[in-house]
C-alpha cells in the first residue's frame, strides 16, 4: 500500500509537531485518507483507519482527557469513562509508516533509553520527547506481560507530572487474584473520574463492557471463518487489524469494523477470491510483525503459497464479559490472557489455534527485547515438533529497520519453506 | 549421462560443483570478491574444463549461497540449508545433524528420514560464531587464517574470551596481545568461543548423532576439535567441506 509515502509527502511540512494539534492538518489527514479507498485492500481496514485517525484527531485536539494506556491494559475502561485513550506502542507503529524513526530514536537516545529495550516504548518515548505525541492527563498500565511498559511509561507520566496508575496483575488467576485486580480497577475508576473531572458513570462503563462483547462476538466470527481453507485474507492483510485488539475493546466502533471485515470475507468467500493463487502451506503467526517495508510476507506468501492464516495476537482468550460486574469481569479478563503465568497457559492457546486453523508451521517473530514472547520460544517449538508442527524463530524488530538484514531473514524463510515443502 | 552443476555463493568464496550420475566428477572454488553472475560463471567454467565437459554439456544448474539471487542462468535456487544436507545425505546417508560454519552464516541442521531437513538455526544477524569472525581475528593476530588451526593446537589452553561480538573480541584480543598471552592461547579462546556459540545453535534443533561439519571453517581442526570436546562426538568431516553446498545444488538440479 503506497498509503505512507502519501501521507509523508502530504504532511511534510505540517508534521513539524505543533501542526499535529491543528484542527485543519487533521482534518486534511482525514480527507487524504478518505479519499484513498483504493488504497486499501479491505474497506474494512480503510474504515479502521478513518476510525483511528478520528481517534487520533480527538487526542490532538484535546478533544477529552488523554490518558494514554499500555496495549495489554483493558480499554473498556477508559471508554467507560469517557475519555480519550492513546496507546503509545500502537502509535509507535504508525510512526514507523510516517518515517518519525530516526529523530525519535535520537530524542530517546538522549533521555538513557538504552538499545536494548523494546523499541517500540524506546520509539513511543522518542516520538513523545520530540513532540509528535498528545500530551497525556494521566497514564495507566498494567504490570503484566511486558516488562518494560511499566518504567516506560511511569517516565513519561513523571516528565508531565500527572498521576501513573498501574495495575498490579499477579501471575496466576484465582477468586483471590481476581478480587485484588477488580479492587483495583474499582479504585482506578473512580481516581480517574475525580482526577480528570469526569463523571464516574457505571451505566457509561456498563456500555463499554457491552460494546466490548459485541466486538469480541464480531472477532469470533472472523476467526472463524478464517479458519476454513483455502485462506481468503494473507496474513499481511490482517495483522493490521491487530490495531483494534490493542486499542479498541469498549469503543463504539470496534464491532462496526469487525462486523464489516467479516462481511467481506464471506463474500470473497463465496466468489471464491483466495489470499493466494494457490494455498501450499498454512502458517501461524505468533508476536507481532516488523511495521517497517520488509519482503517477509511476499517471500511466504507472494513467492511460497504459505499463507498466514492466523496471529495469535487475534485470539480471544478471554470469556464474556458481564456488564452487571464491570471490575470483576474486567479483572478476569486480565487475568485469562494466555500470555500470563507458567508458560502451559500460552501452549495450550497455541497448540489450540494450531489444530483450530489446520498450520503445519508457526512462526515467532522474536522482537528484539521482547522478554515475554521470546523468553518461552524453545518450549514452544519443543511441543510443536513433538506435534510435527515446523516451527521457526525469525529474529528481528518491529520497528527499527536496523535490525533487518533481507537476505539472511529471506534464508531463513526460503529454508523454512523448503523443510515444510 | 546425466550432467548437472551446483553453484554456492558464499559471502567469501564461490564454489562450483558438477555431477555426472550422482558422482561428484569435479569443483572449482573462487574468491567471492564482488561476487555474483561473473564470479559463478567463472567457477562453472574452471569446474566443467577440470571435468573436461562443455556448458552445453549440463542439463541443470542450482544455485545456492547468500548470492543465489543473483545467478540468472540457475535454473533454480534452494537454500544453502538444503543444499548442505543433501550434500552430506550423499556421503553419509545416516547424519543426523550437520553444523555448517560459512564466512558470514552459521547453521545447525538437524535431518529426519531420507536427509530431509526437520529443523534448522542460523547464527543472528552479527557474524559471531562465524568464518568472518576468525577472518577478523586473523587480521588482529597478524597471522594467516589457514594457519590457525594449527597454532591453536599447539596451546595447551585458551585465553578467555569472553565477548563474541567481532568489535569487542577484536579488542580483548589486542589487549591480551599487550598483556603478552602467546598467539596460541588467543587463538585457541577464539575457537572456543566460536564452539561455544554454534554448540547452544545444536542445542536449539536437539542435536543428535551422528553429527557432520562443512563449510570453511571445518579446515579449521582448533574449532573442530573444540566442537567435539563439546559435543562429545567426533565429528565426520567431508575432504572437502566448502564444497558440500554446491554438492547438494548439484545433486538436487539432478532431482528436478
Ligand atoms: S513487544 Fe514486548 S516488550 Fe515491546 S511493548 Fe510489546 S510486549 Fe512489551
Amino acid at each position: 500500500m503506497d498509503l505512507y509515502p502519501k501521507l509523508r509527502s502530504a504532511l511534510a511540512e505540517p508534521l513539524k509537531r505543533r501542526a499535529l494539534h491543528s484542527p485543519l492538518v487533521i482534518k486534511l489527514v482525514r480527507q487524504i485518507l478518505s479519499a484513498q479507498k483504493r488504497a486499501f485492500p479491505w474497506e474494512a481496514s480503510h474504515l479502521l483507519a478513518l476510525k483511528a485517525i478520528d481517534q487520533a484527531a480527538d487526542a490532538f485536539l484535546g478533544r477529552g482527557p488523554v490518558v494514554w494506556h499500555n496495549v495489554f491494559f483493558p480499554t473498556e475502561l477508559l471508554y467507560g469513562l469517557g475519555v480519550v485513550p492513546f496507546a503509545p506502542e500502537a502509535a509507535a507503529a504508525a510512526a514507523v509508516g510516517l518515517g518519525l524513526v530516526d529523530e525519535a530514536f535520537r530524542a530517546a537516545d538522549g533521555r538513557w533509553f538504552g538499545t536494548d529495550g523494546c523499541s517500540f516504548h524506546r520509539l513511543a518515548l522518542g516520538c513523545e520527547v520530540a513532540g509528535y505525541f498528545p500530551r497525556p492527563q494521566a497514564v495507566v498500565c498494567t504490570s503484566h506481560l511486558c516488562d518494560i511498559a511499566p518504567q516506560s511509561l511511569a517516565l513519561t507520566a513523571a516528565r508531565h507530572d500527572i498521576p501513573f496508575h498501574l495495575l498490579d496483575v499477579p501471575q496466576r488467576a484465582g477468586p483471590e487474584e481476581t478480587r485484588y485486580v477488580a479492587r483495583q480497577l474499582k479504585e482506578m475508576f473512580f481516581s480517574l473520574a475525580e482526577g480528570l473531572r469526569k463523571e464516574p458513570d457505571t451505566e457509561r462503563l456498563a456500555e463499554a463492557l457491552r460494546r466490548s462483547n459485541e466486538a469480541r462476538e464480531g472477532l469470533l466470527r472472523v476467526s472463524r471463518l478464517r479458519r476454513e481453507p483455502p485462506a481468503v485474507i494473507r496474513g499481511d492483510e490482517a495483522h493490521g487489524f491487530l490495531y483494534i485488539m490493542l486499542t479498541s475493546f469498549g469503543s463504539p466502533w470496534a464491532a462496526v469494523v469487525y462486523d464489516k471485515w467479516y462481511e467481506e470475507l464471506k463474500r470473497r468467500r463465496e466468489q471464491g477470491r483466495w489470499a493466494v493463487p494457490r494455498e501450499k502451506i498454512r502458517l501461524l503467526w505468533l508476536h507481532l510483525r516488523p511495521y517497517y517495508a520488509n519482503d517477509i510476507f511476499k517471500i511466504l506468501e507472494h513467492e511460497g503459497g504459505a499463507v498466514v492464516v492466523f496471529e495469535e495476537m487475534n485470539h480471544v482468550y478471554w470469556d464474556e464479559l458481564d456488564p452487571r460486574h464491570p471490575f470483576l469481569s474486567l479483572a478476569r479478563k486480565v487475568l485469562s490472557h494466555h500470555g500470563l503465568g507458567p508458560l502451559e497457559g500460552r501452549l495450550g492457546a497455541v497448540k489450540g489455534m494450531v489444530e483450530d486453523f489446520g498450520v503445519q508451521g508457526v512462526v515467532h517473530f522474536a522482537h528484539w527485547g521482547c522478554r515475554q514472547s521470546t523468553a518461552g520460544a524453545a518450549l514452544i517449538q519443543q511441543a510443536l515438533r513433538e506435534q510435527g508442527i515446523a516451527f521457526l524463530n525469525l529474529d528481528g524488530d518491529c520497528v527499527d529497520r536496523q535490525k533487518y538484514a533481507p537476505g539472511a531473514v529471506r534464508t531463513r524463510l526460503e529454508g523454512f519453506l523448503e523443510l515444510l515443502g | 549421462m546425466t550432467v548437472t552443476a551446483g553453484l554456492d555463493l558464499g559471502s567469501l568464496s564461490t564454489k562450483a560443483a558438477i555431477v555426472e550420475d550422482g558422482k561428484l566428477v569435479s569443483f572449482a572454488v573462487l574468491p567471492t570478491g564482488r561476487g555474483g553472475a561473473p564470479v559463478a560463471e567463472r567457477a562453472l567454467e574452471e569446474a566443467l574444463a577440470r571435468a573436461g565437459l562443455k556448458r552445453s554439456d549440463v542439463d541443470s544448474i542450482v544455485a545456492t549461497g547468500y548470492g543465489r539471487i543473483s545467478v540468472p542462468f540457475a535454473h533454480r535456487r534452494v537454500t544453502e540449508i538444503t543444499c548442505h544436507a543433501r550434500g552430506v545425505y550423499h556421503l553419509w546417508p545416516d547424519t543426523a545433524t550437520v553444523i555448517d560454519i560459512g564466512g558470514q552464516d552459521s547453521k545447525v541442521i538437524r535431518l529426519g528420514p531420507g536427509g530431509k531437513v526437520v529443523d534448522f538455526v542460523m547464527n543472528e544477524k552479527c557474524s559471531a560464531g562465524t568464518g568472518r569472525f576468525l577472518e577478523v581475528m586473523a587480521r588482529a593476530l597478524e597471522v594467516n587464517i589457514e594457519e590457525m588451526g594449527e597454532l591453536s593446537l599447539k596451546a595447551r589452553k585458551g585465553a578467555a574470551i569472553s565477548n563474541t561480538c567481532t568489535v569487542f573480541a577484536e579488542s580483548e584480543v589486542v589487549s591480551l596481545l599487550a598483556e603478552g598471552r602467546p598467539v596460541e592461547e588467543i587463538i585457541r579462546g577464539l575457537h572456543e568461543a566460536v564452539a561455544e556459540r554454534v554448540v547452544s545453535m545444536a542445542e536449539r534443533v536437539g542435536w543428535q548423532e551422528p553429527v557432520a561439519m562443512t563449510g570453511g571453517v571445518a579446515k579449521n581442526l582448533g574449532v573442530v576439535r573444540s566442537l567435539e570436546e563439546r559435543l562429545g562426538v567426533s565429528l565426520r568431516l567431508p575432504e572437502e567441506p566448502q564444497i558440500m553446498g554446491a554438492l547438494g545444488a548439484a545433486l538436487l538440479a539432478a532431482e528436478v
